[in-house]
């Protein structure tokens, strides 16, 4: 069967839509985009900020800066290098505003807050649902680790385990030297493997 | 000291990101070493259990969200096109006000229904006049436009020819206000 002629080999690559956004104001080209970078920018937005509901908002966001900086957008560069850079900005926008409102959260008042977000997940339906449980418990405390990790280093922990970025795209994204992300990496698996080797038997 | 420097490169070596030299130096070292060899293996399963944390999909009013404010913010910066059309609206009002008040143009009166500056010129009155008294009109609008049949208005200025009163009244003042 075929597919449609999105997925076909013909299909147009994401740095020539971006060129047709950019030189023309092509809106098909600029909603295919969206349509094929929505849910991993969401998640991307989603791990950062622990926030489903935020994280929609911020997403958004970040496809309306995209639209509006098409212009400076140079095809020397990967599309998803340029798109993940804007979404970087706005997660630690988001994050400083978050930090700059006049409610502090407490540590109890965010694992609450991550309890929340946990059951407005849906169930996966594959899972039996003991399975579900621990599956459950088990990416609340995932999000409770990287949570702690300082922005710097989760940026690059979820860029490269989440996305499967490689270190030198992460190094353009978070604007710094390859050998800087590499010792993030390093550091930040060591923090979540300590803080999560309760969960590993 | 060499399975120190091995260690810290194991994240790497997992990532794919060592070139192929050290690829196999690591790889020859972990066939020699167990401790390592199976640090790599506790690494492995730590990298396994952070994909339990699964994605999320969008929710269903994300694209009707997105749309909305990607309209909102179309809308925000004018083209230079669209600044010079609305100058262009804007002076050709100006022109047909000014026209109208120096009576270049006498509005028509053959029309059955008027503005409110068509009917203070009927009624010899200012427009501010006909504001003041417009609840005792007979009138209807449309949107926020308020217009006047002809004949209704007639028929009004009959009923006033009726009434003993001064017609100063109408303005619910006495005293003065003389046009």
């Amino acid at each position: 069967m075929l597919n449609s002629s999105e997925d076909s080999y013909m299909a147009p690559t994401d740095e020539e839509l971006m060129l047709k956004v950019k030189d023309d104001g092509d809106g098909r080209a600029f909603e295919l985009l969206v349509q094929r970078h929505r849910k991993p920018i969401l998640n991307f937005v989603y791990r950062f900020l622990c926030d489903q509901e935020v994280a929609e908002d911020v997403s958004q966001e970040v496809f309306l800066r995209l639209w509006a900086s098409a212009g400076t957008y140079l095809p020397i560069a990967r599309f998803t290098t340029f798109l993940y850079t804007i979404a970087r900005n706005l997660c630690l926008n988001a994050l400083a505003k978050s930090r700059n409102a006049p409610s502090m959260q407490s540590l109890d008042e965010t694992d609450t807050e991550i309890d929340r977000q946990m059951q407005g997940k849906t169930a996966d339906p594959s899972g039996s649902p003991e399975r579900e449980v621990i599956g459950k418990e088990t990416e609340r405390m995932i999000m409770e680790a990287t949570g702690k990790l300082s922005p710097e280093h989760r940026l690059v922990f979820i860029l490269t385990e989440y996305h499967g970025l490689s270190y030198q795209e992460v190094a353009a994204i978070v604007q710094c030297p390859m050998g800087t992300v590499a010792s993030r990496k390093n550091a930040a698996v060591r923090q979540l493997r300590s803080r999560l080797a309760s969960l590993r038997e | 000291m060499e399975c120190e420097q091995i260690r810290d490169e194991m994240v790497m070596f997992l990532d794919n990101e060592v070139s192929d030299e050290k690829r196999e130096a690591i790889q020859a070292h972990l066939d020699s070493c167990a401790d390592c060899s199976s640090e790599l293996e506790s690494l492995r399963s730590f990298k396994q259990l952070c994909q339990d944390w699964k994605d999320i999909s969008p929710s269903r009013e994300w694209t009707l969200e997105f749309r909305r404010k990607l309209a909102n913010a179309r809308e925000q910066p004018m083209t230079e096109l669209e600044v010079l059309r609305a100058a262009v609206i804007g002076l050709s009002r100006r022109v047909r006000e000014l026209e109208e008040s120096q009576s270049l143009f006498p509005p028509t009166l053959e029309s059955e229904i008027m503005t409110v500056d068509e009917l203070a010129r009927y009624l010899r009155l200012s427009t501010e006049q006909i504001f003041d008294i417009i609840d005792q009109l007979p009138r209807f609008q449309i949107g926020y436009e308020y217009r006047f049949k002809r004949e209704s208005i007639d028929q009004w200025i009959r009923s006033l020819e009726q009434r003993p009163y001064p017609q100063k009244y109408l303005w619910g003042d006495w005293s003065g206000r003389e046009e």
